[in-house]
């Protein structure tokens, strides 16, 4: 049996210079995907083919066991949240909902009332009359969601939605647009260049580097079993010893003097943090800085060694998609 | 002598005011002499205006004219910036959109009296040579019109389109809209303001101005402005008070379709450039 949306190696090339190839992954129904990548990794080129607004070089994507690859993208059952709000200024918030429905041939009176209830279901049902310019930032990207949903796509994108708002607004945006998205049951590809709302955001992640998916699986299985050095340094949260051998940055300790029976490296302590109560210092090495959990309260400037039990270090597993 | 307080903005207004009483004089002047008859208020010029069948073939003549140059201009204009916004936003590009305003209005009207009239150089291959230039139809003056104002259009809407939200195209797009909702709604809200300004600009300049129907014009029929001209000019002084009566009629209609036209698209312009 097919997935809900089958994509199979899709490519896009830019006259001669490819921007990503060989990417394939299925989604289920009511599931949500997080792609996170570095900037410029192609990862918005990607979401503006699956939308239409650009061409696949190659490949094909399939929702709902129909072929999507060469239907326009005014024709897809695939709607778009961009990283800016884009309302139209002078639209009230309640015609900016209902903007989609006109396409659907859908009568004025049937659009607004549709779009009231989705008022509603983004917590705004004060603000219908209101125009853009009387929003926050985070109203905006709300509003910006419900004239999405309203249309009730088979597939939502959504394009660092977030990322013009403050930490804290943002914060609080990744839950309440999480719960909304699993209320609703809508299947969504979530991008976005930052881990943490990656892992908060998805039911499954899709780690993309390099024009392609370095590793794909639930936020668990990536977080802990990274597939190649790239995943684990791009998580941060591991310390990569080699092409072939990674530890969890939990479990590296420090020491004052060097122990005969222990790999270990020295570095120098180049700040203190405390984060949540525990003390972590943080420490230069192999010209790389790194933060440490520290037990014994080494000093600004202190030469240590960094090292780990033999046990907790892993190997990496080249499995690419296990999703 | 330091100014300050409710004063200080009249006095640096100064000398722009001090330049404006001419022309404010000459209008009100020529108001003054076109509603007093032998000394006394009266309406008669007015009346007398009205029911000229020389004036009113020409208003009318007049309004088709500057309809025609500003409509065709401006779609013309509209049409080259949104195909080549990028281009034209290049120096080259600048200087061969804005060449044709370094020249007056009247070397551009012989440009196209040598190219249109009977015999001219594009005349001359078109079958039957027809005249083109100084015809009853204003083709002429409607041609030097659109060369002249069509890149005054472009330099009004190119920065429209160079600073425009091109992201709200691919948003209709991905709404569900077609390419004539992406110009509607993704466009069009933002181009209007500055679209019917230009063209309000256009039509009380090619209404009003002379020298361009005075160049390519037929002799009959005559825009008011080469009507009111002559009026002024003839040896006969009686005349100068219709001269003046058409004039301040021009003026009027002109300033109405301005004041409604603002009041159209404050609204709209304020919400645009609210911010977002």
């Amino acid at each position: 049996m097919t997935s809900f949306i089958d994509v199979r190696d899709a490519e896009k090339c830019f006259s001669s210079s490819e921007v990503f190839g060989d990417v394939s992954f299925h989604i289920e129904e009511g599931e949500i995907f997080s792609i996170v990548g570095p900037s410029g990794s192609g990862k918005t080129t990607l979401l503006r083919c699956l939308a239409g607004l650009e061409t696949f070089s190659g490949g094909s994507v399939h929702i709902d066991g129909e072929p999507v690859t060469d239907v326009k993208a005014n024709a897809r059952p695939i709607s778009l949240v961009f990283q800016q709000p884009l309302l139209f200024p002078h639209m009230t918030v309640l015609e900016n909902i209902s903007y989609g429905l006109k396409f659907k041939h859908i009568k004025k009176k049937e659009r607004l009332a549709r779009a009231s209830v989705f008022l509603g279901k983004v917590g705004m049902e004060k603000y219908g009359a209101s125009y853009p310019h009387e929003l926050s930032g985070g109203q905006r990207q709300r509003i910006a969601l419900a004239r999405s949903l309203v249309l009730s796509p088979k597939l939502l994108l959504l394009d660092e939605p977030f990322s013009s708002l403050d930490k804290k607004l943002r914060e609080e945006m990744r839950e309440w647009v999480r719960t909304l998205l699993k209320q609703q049951g809508i299947t969504a590809i979530f991008v976005t260049h930052d881990q943490e709302e990656a892992v908060m955001m998805g039911d499954v992640i899709g780690v993309f580097k390099g024009g392609t998916f370095a590793q794909i699986g639930t936020p668990h299985s990536v977080y802990e079993h990274p597939a190649t050095p790239d995943v684990a340094h791009f998580f941060g949260d591991n310390w990569v010893i080699d092409e072939d051998r990674y530890v969890p940055r939990r479990h590296l300790y420090l020491l004052k003097e060097k122990r005969d029976n222990l790999q270990q490296w020295p570095g120098v302590v180049s700040g203190k943090r405390l984060l949540h109560g525990i003390a972590f210092s943080q420490v230069d090495l192999d010209g790389k800085r790194t933060m440490i959990y520290d037990s014994t309260g080494f000093e600004e400037g202190a030469e240590v060694f960094v090292t780990m039990d033999p046990a907790n270090i892993r190997t990496f597993q080249e499995k690419k998609s296990i999703g | 002598m330091k100014s300050s307080g409710p004063l200080k903005p009249w006095l640096l207004l100064s000398p722009a005011l001090l330049f404006l009483l001419l022309p404010l004089y000459g209008l009100g002047a020529a108001f003054w002499n076109s509603i007093t008859d032998q000394g006394a208020l009266s309406l008669k010029v007015y009346e007398e205006l009205f029911r000229d069948e020389e004036f009113l073939s020409s208003l009318l003549y007049s309004v088709w004219i500057a309809l025609a140059a500003t409509v065709l201009s401006l779609f013309l204009g509209w049409f080259l910036t949104r195909m080549f916004a990028s281009l034209l936003a290049s120096t080259s590009g600048k200087l061969a959109a804005w060449l044709p305003m370094i020249f007056p209005h009247f070397v551009w009207a012989y440009l196209v009296l040598l190219l249109f009239r009977e015999g001219g150089l594009i005349s001359g291959l078109i079958p039957g040579d027809p005249s083109l230039a100084q015809d009853p139809e204003g083709i002429g003056i409607i041609l030097t019109y659109i060369g002249k104002e069509t890149p005054f259009v472009i330099l009004m809407l190119l920065p429209v389109y160079l600073t425009r939200e091109r992201h709200y195209d691919d948003l209709v797009e991905t709404l569900g809209g077609s390419l004539f909702f992406r110009i509607r709604d993704a466009e069009w809200p933002w181009v209007a303001p500055v679209f019917i300004e230009t063209g309000l600009i256009i039509f009380a300049f090619t209404f009003s101005a002379y020298e361009v129907p005075a160049l390519v014009g037929a002799t009959f029929p005559e825009m008011v402005s080469v009507l009111t001209y002559d009026w002024f000019y003839s040896g006969d002084w009686g005349e100068r008070p219709l001269a003046f009566a058409a004039m301040v009629f021009s003026s009027v209609v002109i300033s109405l379709i301005a004041w409604v036209a603002f009041f159209l698209i404050n609204k709209k312009r304020r919400l645009l450039t609210e911010g977002l």
